[in-house]
């Protein structure tokens, strides 16, 4: 299956050449197993031949329109359960519909800095989205990865705020790692504020390291200088979880990075690159015994 | 609707075949029980959700259908909690399949020449429509965008990348998550 994939991406890209054809039929007639991965791939596909030979331009527009029954539904004041399911299909909504426009956005791989323009230098880490806000040119929201602030020149306070909570602080360098669960705060120089949805407010003094959510704050066995060093192309985990870690290597990886749900929670340590995602991939299957399968280059999933 | 005479006739048929045949007896006493108890009471629980009294009724029938086509290893406590969730998912997916039927003749309707479409043609659209609509769920809207002009449009990866303001790898990255859902969604 994953080598019917490989093909059809490179069919679709418009750069196959004649030689990839004749590699894919030798492919095709290596094996019948090859031949049915292909077909059934392009069984699923039939669908889209469906919509494209009947006015494609309509299916595209129809399949990309907002869906006015969703916002119908989700302002309904639904019964139990459907709250549940809804909110998480409007949350995604939501999202996609940010990420569209980000202020500031770094591709996959990259690292980027930008200065906020009154001595705030941010580092973005890579895959990272972060938006400037009506409320102050100090104030920004990360919706996506992590950055590094260093304020040591900072005329005035950052604000970040996150779909966990709103982090704020003066001077030193702090830095926030926002994780599809929860968010890591790290602080050096200066204490950080840090407020969380439900109100809450806890100062985070320098030399810490918290993790946050909507489930509250938990001190970190961390220390900031190593949780800094992804700004020099090092990951350094002392005691995370493999999802987490997994997550940190997929902003450099051009494809899914995946850790199987029965060992995402696995307890991680060490030194990884992350300009070589895969090989951090292949070093922590082999310290942790996992088996790492690869579905293509762009797919790759860590499991027991 | 026209369109929703073939599928509700063929759910039936389905729900028939699947309860007459190899249901266990506490199985399908526990659902004929259940369906003489619950089902006027999730029609109206459903009517307040719908717009029409025929599609409460057809959404109440469609949930006693799945819940008789749920496994016979699958333990039901609380039937009328489970009928009322596959309810709201029904229900849900109903509105979501005329939002796309609704948008893609609406797309029609700015084609400059008149187009007219068979209730045949048009079912199958849907059809088609509602099964991409499935696969596509969960990519970014870019992801979406990228998949759709290769797909329908037949574009290049480099004319999807100067169109969504993308590298070629991103547009690689955004097939390879897309083929990835055609393959693992149901």
């Amino acid at each position: 299956m994953k080598v019917a994939i490989e093909w059809e991406i490179l069919f679709r890209s418009g750069e196959a050449t004649e030689g990839d054809r004749l590699s894919f039929n030798e492919w095709c007639a290596a094996h019948p197993a090859h031949q049915e991965s292909w077909a059934a791939l392009q069984a699923r596909m039939q669908p889209l031949q469906t919509l494209r030979t009947n006015h494609p331009a309509a299916g595209r527009q129809a399949l990309l329109a907002p869906s006015p029954s969703r916002r119908r539904l989700l302002s309904a004041g639904a019964v139990s359960g459907l709250t549940l399911l809804l909110g998480a299909v409007g949350l995604r909504v939501a999202t996609h519909a940010l990420s569209l426009d980000a202020d500031w956005r770094s591709g996959v791989g990259s690292r980027e800095v930008i200065d906020l323009g009154s001595g705030s230098r941010l580092t973005l880490d890579a895959n990272t989205s972060l938006y400037g806000t009506d409320t102050g040119a100090d104030t920004v929201r990360l919706t996506q990865g992590q950055i590094f602030a260093d304020l040591s020149e900072a005329q005035r306070p950052l604000t970040v705020q996150t779909r966990y909570g709103v982090v704020s602080a003066a001077t030193g360098s702090l830095n926030l790692n926002l994780y599809t669960q929860h968010a890591v705060l790290a602080v050096d120089g200066t204490p950080a504020q840090l407020s969380l949805l439900d109100g809450s407010r806890t100062v985070v003094a320098s030399g810490q390291v918290v993790a946050f959510s909507d489930q509250g704050v938990a001190k970190l066995s961390d220390i900031p200088t190593s949780v800094f060093a992804w700004t020099s192309g090092l990951l350094v985990v002392s005691d995370a979880t493999l999802a987490d870690v997994v997550e940190s290597l997929g902003r450099y990886h051009f494809g899914i990075l995946h850790a199987d749900q029965t060992v995402a929670g696995r307890r991680v340590g060490g030194v990884f690159r992350l300009d070589n995602p895969l090989g951090s991939i292949h070093q922590l299957a082999s310290s942790l015994a996992l088996t790492v399968t690869t579905y293509s280059d762009y797919i790759v999933v860590l499991s027991a | 609707m026209a369109d929703e005479c073939p599928e509700r006739t063929s759910r039936t048929s389905t729900h028939e075949s699947s309860a007459g045949s190899g249901s266990s007896a506490p199985r399908h006493d526990l659902l004929s029980s259940e369906f003489r108890k619950s089902y006027q009471w999730l029609k109206t629980r459903i009517r307040r959700r719908v717009d029409s009294p025929a599609d409460a009724e057809d959404v109440a029938a469609s949930a006693f259908v799945e819940m008789a086509e749920m496994p016979e290893t699958t333990v039901i406590h609380q039937p009328r909690a489970l009928l009322t969730t596959i309810a709201q998912r029904l229900i849900f997916e109903m509105w979501r399949r005329r939002d796309l039927e609704r948008a893609y003749l609406d797309a029609l309707r700015q084609n400059p020449e008149a187009v007219t479409l068979s209730a045949e043609a048009m079912l199958e659209l849907t059809h088609a429509l509602v099964a991409v609509d499935r696969v596509l769920a969960g990519l970014s809207v870019n992801a979406r965008r990228a998949f759709l002009y290769s797909h329908l449009d037949g574009l290049t990866y480099a004319e999807i990348a100067a169109l969504l303001g993308v590298s070629v790898s991103m547009v690689r990255k955004y097939m390879a998550k897309a083929l990835t859902q055609c393959l693992t969604t149901d």
